[in-house]
């Protein structure tokens, strides 16, 4: 009898060894903490300590791809929160500042910013200039109170801050309402073609329908817009008030954030359009540069933009560009009971193949790269 | 003194000789890696995969890539098409022009010599933003204008009539632009030409426009069609208008197509744009050979002979009023106009179209608005800069290099003389993409120049010294070799002659090339936009920035402050010229 006690006991004392030990914090974290490293990344497992190290750092230098308002609203909040941390900000949001910056760090110059906005489609490219910290595992681990979707799970050092949503525009006085587009189709139709459509040269838009519809049915569509003889143009904004001013009639993927925001400023005669599947992209992707002098402080920014309070603002002042992978964001609000055409960290990661191919389909000039 | 002890005296060992020159010998070596470099670096970029800064083999591909793309070839005949059509018109206006202000009773003449030279202060990409936003289909001013003055006769159309987003609007910008300069180049010739032909003519009872087509046009041929060259290079080279107006329209020239497939598209293709940068370096040297050859045997056409003689002035009866209202005509289109429609935009909150309703609108807030934001001044203090060091560098180089080419019996000299005039032919866009490509790769990389105001102002210096060297020349050709004989008799250095003596007699010259160059850089734009990160950003750039982020009303107010900084630099940049030619005739 007492035997089969002793048994009793020890059996239940094995079978709950490896729930004791994971239901205890720190396994966990050490076990990430193994992984990370073993993959060459660095992982701080206690907060406490980001934040002395923050500290002692006080500053942080970072090139952001927000619109200045925003910038201002970030830093306000960021400096309240943590009031021994300088922030120095600047705007960073045009593409070809992005490939500027990136060609200035493959050529060597080093640079003294903590923090710099990355290309959504280039993140491979700076994939060697930016610091190996296990952003991820840090997040999955509570460490850093960012969702951890927000986060590539490859590179585990990109994060995307916000989400854009693609829609297009109308100007409802010179579109007549029968001729309002209700599907993606709707635009390739005769009453659209010969210069009475914006379409941009940059197919960011469109390759967000490839998770939904496939590439191959994506590329056809870029033929056929393209045969509908557009307008092309680079710079959503100044055509938006051009539209705004009566000059356009119809805008084929531009952002939901630049119409509301003109709307927001008093164009009440634009109108979006959400046609499903709606694409939805991770953007303002971010990363912390290699050599960084502070990096805990750029881990605490970067918790900041993601966390309720930075999303507010994203959404507020940007304005609607909160992530789709932060709980309760307006942006998943407005996707909720929508078909997504969600382009995720492995689109993103795809992107510049997605871009070439679109751009040739569109038949702008592209070398014929041999695969 | 003999020739031989002079020899000696200068000749000396060959070391002391390069001690003597070291100045001379580093400003000529700086030149000439400035000038092919890049070139060479562009060239061989044009045979490689991948990034500049980490190229991944060698290959041909880019070639057969390039040569094999319809769009290249779109891009090919509409750079012809609009640079023919575009010349024909500029030498049209340009010649009756000159024949009206030098050799007709035209009323105003005088003031039509100076107004003429405004447009030149006009910067290309400001002429094309104004157009832009009076003619554009829907909303341009002048559109709403003619349709307002149609509808009442019953012609009812919704957009248009006229269409600056085209190839005719492309033409039009590039046929006005050019003017100026042609008119400048032939208005000489028809002062200096022998009026006994026209007059013979006229005793035939020949009328003006007979004496003007049968007899003046054909024996200033040989100036017209040099000047004719000259316009058709230049205008393919245009960027600033198939940028602004081609663009949005899907139309491509060489210039743009450059930009878009390095800056705009997405990936940007640095190996397809090599090539596209290569072929029309080549085609344009092609070009300018064939106007050094016109230029090279214009002399046996001369009219201007040795005997005195007063120019006639033809009169033209009625038709001087009707000649007196082209003109304004043509200042209402190339000054005016695009300037009044940017003052007017700058003046609102955002663009709208002329009306009483909007002159309530109207304020300084833009301006207060310019001055405020934080980076305007850095702008503002970048231009100065950029405008001090490329005038004053490439007029110190462009001395060195002349005075090696005119004075000395080295070698080469013809060869170098040769080179600095090479960059004439490359257009700025070319420039800029041969740049980028050689600070981005080892060992030029190491220097840390990509990104900074330096490179933009080694990129204009590469686009002027062909001026400074030509103005140089023939400067230092005015100067007797005796002055400097002297000095080397005292026992002068070439370096302390050239300082001490030779400089200051071009002093004059010096400071009319230092004043055309700061002008052309306040106005240059490919370079500054093909170059310009958030550190070297000048005026032009923030301009284009503004117009592209659709802030149209910070952009026009820019464009209007330039402008007014322009006019009087140009005018003062005239005089100085005039000035030094006559000083040098």
């Amino acid at each position: 009898m007492n035997v089969l006690l002793i048994i009793l006991l020890s059996l239940t004392y094995w079978s709950f060894t490896p729930v004791a030990q994971a239901a205890s914090p720190g396994a966990g974290l050490m076990q990430a903490q193994k992984e990370a490293e073993a993959k060459g990344f660095r992982f701080d497992g206690k907060r406490e300590e980001i934040v002395a190290k923050a500290q002692k750092e006080g500053a942080l230098r970072a090139l952001l791809g927000f619109d200045k308002p925003t910038i201002v609203a970030l830093r306000d909040g960021f400096r309240k929160k943590y009031p021994f941390i300088n922030p120095q900000f600047e705007e960073h949001g045009n593409p070809a500042e992005s490939q500027r910056y990136l060609l200035e760090l493959q050529t060597g110059r080093t640079s003294d910013w903590d923090i710099v906005n990355v290309l959504n489609e280039g993140q491979q490219d700076y994939a060697p200039y930016t610091e190996k910290i296990d952003l991820r595992a840090m997040a999955e681990q509570g460490v850093l109170q960012i969702p951890p979707k927000m986060i590539n799970p490859e590179s585990r050092n990109v994060i995307a801050l916000s989400s854009t949503i693609d829609a297009s525009a109308y100007h409802k006085k010179l579109l007549p309402p029968d001729l309002v587009p209700k599907s993606w189709e709707d635009f390739l139709k005769p009453e659209h073609s010969g210069r009475k459509l914006l379409v941009d040269v940059r197919p960011n838009s469109i390759a967000g329908l490839i998770p939904a519809m496939g590439l191959e049915w994506v590329e056809s569509y870029a033929r056929k817009l393209a045969a509908q003889q557009p307008i092309w143009v680079r710079g959503h904004t100044r055509y938006l008030n051009s539209m705004a001013a009566g000059e356009y009639r119809l805008f084929f993927g531009t952002y939901y954030h630049g119409v509301m925001r003109m709307k927001k400023r008093g164009a009440q005669d634009l109108e979006v359009l959400l046609i499903e599947p709606v694409p939805v992209r991770l953007t303002e992707t971010h990363t912390i540069v290699k050599g960084t002098r502070r990096p805990n402080a750029a881990m605490l920014f970067l918790e900041y933009v993601a966390s309720p309070e930075g999303q507010r603002i994203m959404w507020d002042v940007e304005p609607f560009k909160s992530s789709i992978y932060s709980p309760g964001s307006k942006t998943e609000e407005l996707a909720r009971g929508k078909k997504i055409s969600l382009g995720d960290w492995d689109h993103g990661m795809k992107q510049q193949v997605y871009m070439e191919k679109l751009t040739a389909a569109f038949g702008f000039p592209r070398e014929d790269k041999k695969q | 003194m003999s020739t031989a002890v002079l020899t000696q005296i200068r000749t000396g060992t060959l070391w002391s000789q390069i001690k003597s020159n070291l100045v001379l010998i580093c400003a000529t070596g700086f030149l000439l890696l400035l000038i092919l470099v890049p070139l060479v670096r562009l060239i061989v970029n044009s045979f490689q995969l991948g990034h500049p800064a980490m190229p991944e083999g060698w290959t041909l591909q880019n070639y057969l890539s390039a040569y094999s793309l319809p769009a290249f070839y779109r891009a090919l005949g509409t750079t012809i098409v609009l640079s023919v059509v575009g010349t024909v018109i500029t030498l049209s206006i340009a010649i009756l022009f000159a024949w009206m202000i030098e050799r007709t009773d035209m009323p105003l003449r005088n003031l039509a010599w100076t107004l003429i030279l405004i447009p030149m202060a006009v910067p290309g990409v400001l002429f094309a933003l104004g157009w832009a936003l009076l003619l554009s289909p829907k909303t341009g001013a002048i559109n709403l204008a003619l349709r307002a003055l149609l509808e009442p006769i019953g012609i009812q159309v919704s957009q248009g009539p006229l269409n600056i987003y085209s190839l005719g609007g492309l033409i039009f910008l590039d046929g006005l632009r050019g003017v100026t300069t042609i008119f400048l180049m032939v208005v000489g010739a028809f002062r200096m030409m022998d009026p006994s032909l026209e007059e013979a003519a006229r005793v035939s009872k020949a009328s003006a426009a007979s004496s003007f087509f049968q007899v003046t046009l054909p024996v200033l041929l040989p100036a017209v069609l040099t000047a004719a060259m000259y316009e058709f290079v230049s205008s393919m080279e245009s960027f600033e208008a198939p940028l602004a107006v081609g663009l949005p329209a899907g139309i491509f020239v060489l210039s743009t197509l450059i930009y878009f497939t390095v800056r705009l598209q997405a990936p940007v293709d640095y190996g397809l744009g090599a090539v596209f940068g290569v072929t029309y370096m080549i085609m344009l040297l092609f070009l300018l050979w064939g106007y050094r050859r016109a230029v090279r045997h214009s002399e046996r056409y001369t009219t201007v002979t040795g005997k005195g003689y007063r120019p006639r002035v033809i009169s033209l009866g009625r038709w001087r009023y009707v000649a007196l209202t082209l003109f304004v005509v043509y200042f209402f289109l190339t000054v005016l106009a695009p300037f009044t429609i940017l003052l007017w935009t700058s003046l609102l909150p955002s663009y709208r179209p002329p009306s009483w309703a909007a002159l309530s609108l109207l304020s300084l807030n833009n301006f207060g608005e310019v001055f405020s934001r934080p980076h305007f001044f850095g702008v503002v203090w970048n231009t100065l800069i950029l405008m001090t060091l490329a005038a004053t560098a490439t007029m110190l180089l462009a001395f060195f290099v002349s005075w090696i080419v005119v004075r000395t019996k080295i070698r080469g000299r013809a060869l170098l003389d040769g080179l600095m005039f090479l960059p004439h032919s490359i257009p700025g866009i070319v420039i800029a993409l041969a740049m980028i490509m050689a600070y981005l790769t080892a060992p030029l990389s190491y220097l840390r120049i990509y990104g900074t105001l330096w490179i933009v102002a080694m990129g204009l210096i590469v686009s002027y010294i062909a001026f400074g060297t030509r103005l140089m020349n023939s400067s230092i050709g005015q100067i007797h070799q005796e002055l400097e004989e002297a000095a080397y008799v005292c026992g002068a250095t070439s370096m302390r002659t050239l300082l001490a003596i030779t400089l200051p007699l071009l002093l004059p010259a010096f400071a009319a090339g230092w004043i055309w160059v700061s002008v052309h850089a306040l106005r240059a734009f490919s370079i500054p936009l093909m170059l310009s990160s958030k550190k070297n950003e000048v005026f032009s750039v923030l301009m284009w920035q503004y117009w592209s982020d659709g802030d149209v009303s910070l952009a026009a107010t820019l464009g209007v402050l330039l402008m007014m900084a322009l006019v009087p630099l140009t005018l003062v940049m005239r005089r100085f010229i005039v000035r030094v030619s006559g000083q040098q005739s």
